[in-house]
C-alpha cells in the first residue's frame, strides 16, 4: 500500500507538472485573445517527432536540436497566427474551425512520414536513471520535469507580471479594445502570446517524451483534452487556475488508474468527466472570472 | 509591419505550393503501388488468365506491409515456378492491397470497410486475405462473406470469428484462419510454456519463491478471452503454486507516466513475472520504463511489436531480456522455415513479421487448393482447405496448417499451430529459447537457437 501511495504521488505529480506547462500556454491565448487553440496539443506532438527527425540532419548534439526544435515550433506558432488565426479572429467558429484543421493537417503529416509506430527519443534525456528507495524508483528525468515545471511556471509567472509585454498581454487580456486605444499593438501581443503558447507546448514535450515515447501522430489530442479540462476546471484565462487545475486533473487522473477497478481504462474518462461537470456547474471554473464566450 | 506581414505571407505561400508539389509528386509516384502488381511472372502473359489476391491490412504500417509482402513473395515464388495449371491453362498471380488504418489507435471501423468494398467491386480480386485488428475486422468481413469470396486471416486472434464458421456455416464459410492460432491457444500456449518456466525458474533460485504472476495487457477485444483462460488455468497447471495478481488492463493511447505507474504497481504488489499481451503502441512504453527502472520482475508473454527487428533500435535497446511469442524466427520450425527466413530478408532487407509469414503461407495455400479444385469456384476450393486435418495438413513455412472440424480455425500444437518463444538478448540479438510447447529436437532438427538468459537485476534480487 505505501508503494501505491508513493506511486500514485508521483505520478500525479508528474502528470500535473506536464499539464501546467500545456496547459498554461492554452489558457493563455483563450485568456488574450479568446482563441481556442485546438492546434495546441498539436504542437506538443510536432516537438517530440521534430526530435526524432532532426537527429539526422544535424549534428548529433541533443541540446542544440532541442533548442532548435523549440525555436521552430515557437515560430510555426507565431506563423499559425498570422496565416490562419488573424485573418479569422474576430469568429470564435471560424478559429476553432481552423486551427482544427492545423492540428490535423500537422497529424497527417506526421502520419505520412513516420506512421503510427512508436519511437524512442530517449538520447535526447537531460538526466539519465533512475533514483530507487525500497519500495519504488522514481525516475530522474520526471524529478527534473517535475522542478523544471515548477520553474518554468514561476519565471512565467513574473514575466507576466513584471516585464513590459508582460503587461501588455495582461492589459489585452483585460479589455483588447482600451489597450489598443492606450497605443498597444494588439496584433503584435496576440503574435507574441500564440508563440509563446507553443514554446510552453514545445519546452513541455522536450521536458517529458525523452522519458517517454512518441506514441503515434495523434497522441497530442489526449493532451489537448487534459488541457481542455485544466483550463475547464481552473478556469479559462487563468493563469493560477490552469496551475492548480493541472494538479487536481494529475492526482485524479493516477488515483483512477491506481485505486479504482479497472482505472488504467477509466483514467482517460476522467478529463471528459471534469469538462462535462463543471460546464454544467460552474462554467467559469474555480478562478475563473469571465464567462465563456 | 503590414510590409513584413506580406512578405511572411508570400514566403509561406511559396512554401505551401512547393509542400503541395511534393505531395501531388507523391501520391502519383506512390499510386502504382496501389496497383495490381505480378510478381515474377513471365513477360507478354495472358491478364486474362490471373488470381489476383488481394490484401486488406494498414498499408503503411508493420501490420498492413508485412501482410502484402508476404503475399507478394507468395505470388514471386508461384509465378517464377510457372503459375498454377488451372484446365490445361496457366494461371499467374497478382497481387494489390488496399488500406483499412486497423493499426491506428484511434480506430475508424468503416476504413476497413471501404477498403474490402475497393478490393472487391473496383479491382475484383479473387481471394483476400488480411485483418489484424479484430474490431476492424469485425466490421470489414462481412464484406468479403457477402461477396462469397474466399479471405483468409493473417493477422487477428480473436475466437470469434471462426466460432462465426462454426455457428452459421452458411454465412461465413467462406472465412479461414491461418495465422495466427486463436486467443484461447494462443492463452493455453503461454500456459503451458509459463507453468513449465515457473517450476523451472523456482529450482534455479532456492532462495526466491517465483510464485506471483502479472498481466498487463491491452484493454482491446481479442485479449479478453486470452486473459481469462491464463488467470483461471495458470494457478492450476502449477499445481497451485503460481497466484494471479489482479490483471491491468490499460486504455492503448496511455501515457508513459501511465505505463511507468502500471509497472511500479506490479512491483508493488510483488510480481515475479508479469504476462504483457500487447499487440499495439504499448510494448515500447513497457520496455522503456522496464528497462529504466530495472523492475525486479521477468517480462514472459506477448508483444507483436518486438517480434521485429528494428525493435532493438525503435527502443535504444531497451528491449534487452524481453522473452515473447515469435510465430517465426531462423530455426527449424519446419522443413520450408529456414529457406523462407533468408529469401525474406534477401528480398526485403527485413525480418518478415507473423503477418507476413501468414500471408505467405495463406497465398500459397490458395494456389494449391486452386490446383487441386482445378477450378476458381469457391464451392469447390473451400472443400479442398476443409480437407487439410492433422492427418492431412498443409505444410507451411511457419507450421503446418490444419483444421478443427467445422470451423476453419488452425489445430494448435505441436507440429501444427505453435508459437516460438524468443529473448532479445545484450547486443541486441535475439534468440529462440526453450519452452516445453516444442521439442528441442524435432521432427526438423533444432528449433532452439540459445538459453533464456535472466535479467541481471532480477538474478542479484533472486539470488
Amino acid at each position: 500500500m505505501e508503494a501505491e501511495i508513493i506511486n500514485f504521488l508521483f505520478n500525479g505529480t508528474v502528470n500535473g507538472a506536464i499539464f501546467s506547462l500545456i496547459a498554461l500556454g492554452y489558457s493563455l491565448v483563450y485568456g488574450v485573445g479568446h482563441i481556442m487553440n485546438l492546434a495546441h496539443g498539436a504542437f506538443f506532438m510536432l516537438t517530440g517527432y521534430m526530435l526524432l527527425w532532426f537527429p539526422s540532419f544535424l549534428p548529433e548534439i541533443p541540446w542544440l536540436i532541442a533548442t532548435i526544435v523549440v525555436i521552430f515550433v515557437t515560430i510555426i506558432g507565431g506563423l499559425a497566427y498570422i496565416i490562419l488565426i488573424k485573418p479569422l479572429q474576430d469568429t470564435s467558429v471560424g478559429v476553432v474551425l481552423i486551427t482544427f484543421g492545423l492540428a490535423f493537417f500537422i497529424q497527417e503529416y506526421v502520419f505520412v512520414l513516420s506512421g503510427t509506430t512508436p519511437y524512442s527519443v530517449k538520447e535526447f534525456k537531460i538526466i539519465d536513471g533512475v533514483t530507487k528507495i525500497p519500495s519504488f524508483s522514481f525516475i530522474n528525468q520526471f524529478i527534473f520535469l517535475i522542478f523544471a515545471s515548477l520553474i518554468i511556471v514561476s519565471v512565467f509567472a513574473l514575466f507576466i507580471s513584471k516585464s513590459k509585454l508582460g503587461k501588455s498581454i495582461r492589459a489585452v487580456s483585460q479589455d483588447r479594445e482600451a489597450a489598443s486605444l492606450m497605443g498597444i499593438n494588439t496584433n503584435r501581443v496576440l503574435l507574441y502570446t500564440l508563440m509563446i503558447s507553443a514554446f510552453l507546448a514545445s519546452i513541455a514535450a522536450v521536458l517529458y517524451l525523452p522519458a517517454a515515447a512518441l506514441n503515434g501522430p495523434s497522441m497530442g489530442w489526449g493532451y489537448l483534452t487534459n488541457s481542455f479540462a485544466v483550463v475547464i476546471l481552473g478556469g479559462m484565462g487563468s493563469l493560477v487556475g490552469s496551475v492548480v487545475g493541472a494538479y487536481i486533473v494529475g492526482y485524479v487522473t493516477s488515483f483512477t488508474s491506481i485505486f479504482i477497478p479497472n482505472g488504467p481504462s477509466w483514467a482517460h474518462l476522467v478529463p471528459i468527466i471534469i469538462i462535462v461537470i463543471m460546464l454544467l456547474i460552474r462554467p467559469q471554473g474555480i478562478f475563473g472570472k469571465k464567462e465563456l464566450r | 509591419m503590414e510590409s513584413l506581414t506580406k512578405r511572411i505571407l508570400a514566403i509561406v505561400l511559396i512554401a505551401v505550393i512547393g509542400v503541395g508539389i511534393g505531395v501531388g509528386a507523391w501520391i502519383f509516384l506512390a499510386a502504382p503501388e496501389a496497383a495490381i502488381k505480378y510478381p515474377g511472372a513471365p513477360s507478354g502473359f495472358d491478364k486474362d488468365n490471373t488470381i489476383v489476391i488481394g490484401c486488406a491490412g494498414d498499408t503503411g504500417e508493420i501490420q498492413g506491409d508485412a501482410n502484402y509482402e508476404g503475399a507478394y513473395f507468395a505470388c514471386k515464388h508461384i509465378n517464377e515456378a510457372g503459375g498454377v495449371v488451372i484446365n490445361a491453362i496457366t494461371y499467374y498471380f497478382g497481387v494489390t492491397k488496399e488500406d483499412t488504418d486497423e493499426s491506428n489507435p484511434n480506430l475508424v471501423p468503416s476504413r476497413g470497410v471501404d477498403a474490402a468494398r475497393r478490393l472487391i467491386y473496383d479491382k475484383e480480386v479473387d481471394f483476400a486475405v488480411g485483418g489484424f485488428r479484430s474490431e476492424a475486422l469485425l466490421a470489414y468481413i462481412e464484406e468479403f462473406m457477402d461477396a462469397e469470396m474466399i479471405f483468409i486471416g493473417t493477422g487477428a486472434a480473436t475466437d470469434i470469428f471462426c466460432e462465426k464458421v462454426n455457428e452459421t456455416y452458411a454465412d461465413y464459410k467462406w472465412f479461414f484462419r491461418f495465422m495466427p492460432i486463436n486467443s484461447t491457444a494462443l492463452g493455453g500456449q503461454i500456459l503451458y510454456t509459463l507453468a513449465d518456466f515457473i517450476l523451472n525458474i523456482n529450482a534455479d533460485y532456492p532462495n526466491h519463491d517465483v510464485k506471483e504472476i502479472g498481466i498487463l495487457a491491452e484493454d482491446l477485444t481479442w485479449v479478453t478471452s486470452l486473459v481469462g483462460a491464463i488467470k483461471d488455468v495458470l494457478p492450476l497447471l502449477t499445481g497451485g503454486w503460481a497466484t494471479m495478481l489482479p490483471e491491468i488492463l490499460y486504455d492503448i493511447s496511455l501515457s508513459a507516466t501511465d505505463m511507468n505507474s502500471h509497472l511500479a504497481d506490479l512491483q508493488a504488489d510483488g510480481a515475479d513475472i508479469v504476462i504483457p499481451v500487447i499487440s499495439a503502441q504499448g510494448g515500447i512504453l513497457m520496455m522503456q520504463q522496464y528497462a529504466l527502472n530495472e523492475y525486479d520482475y521477468l517480462i514472459f508473454g506477448i508483444d507483436v511489436q518486438s517480434q521485429l527487428d528494428t525493435y532493438w533500435d525503435d527502443t535504444g535497446g531497451d528491449c534487452v531480456y524481453e522473452t515473447m511469442m515469435q510465430t517465426l524466427y531462423r530455426c527449424n520450425k519446419t522443413s520450408k522455415s529456414v529457406a523462407f527466413w533468408d529469401a525474406f530478408i534477401a528480398q526485403f532487407g527485413h525480418e518478415p513479421l507473423y503477418i507476413a509469414c501468414g500471408a505467405y503461407d495463406a497465398v500459397s495455400a490458395i494456389r494449391d487448393a486452386v490446383e487441386d479444385a482445378q477450378s476458381l469456384d469457391p464451392d469447390l476450393i473451400i472443400p479442398v482447405m476443409e480437407s487439410w486435418d492433422r492427418s492431412n495438413p498443409h505444410l507451411g513455412v511457419a507450421g503446418n496448417a490444419a483444421w478443427w472440424p467445422n470451423t476453419h480455425d488452425l489445430v494448435a500444437g505441436y507440429p501444427f499451430g505453435y508459437t516460438l518463444w524468443a529473448q532479445w538478448q545484450p547486443g541486441g540479438t535475439k534468440a529462440v529459447v526453450p519452452a516445453l510447447i516444442y521439442p528441442d529436437v524435432g521432427a526438423y532438427g533444432n528449433i532452439t537457437t540459445g538459453d533464456y538468459v535472466v535479467a541481471p537485476w532480477v538474478h542479484t534480487e533472486w539470488s
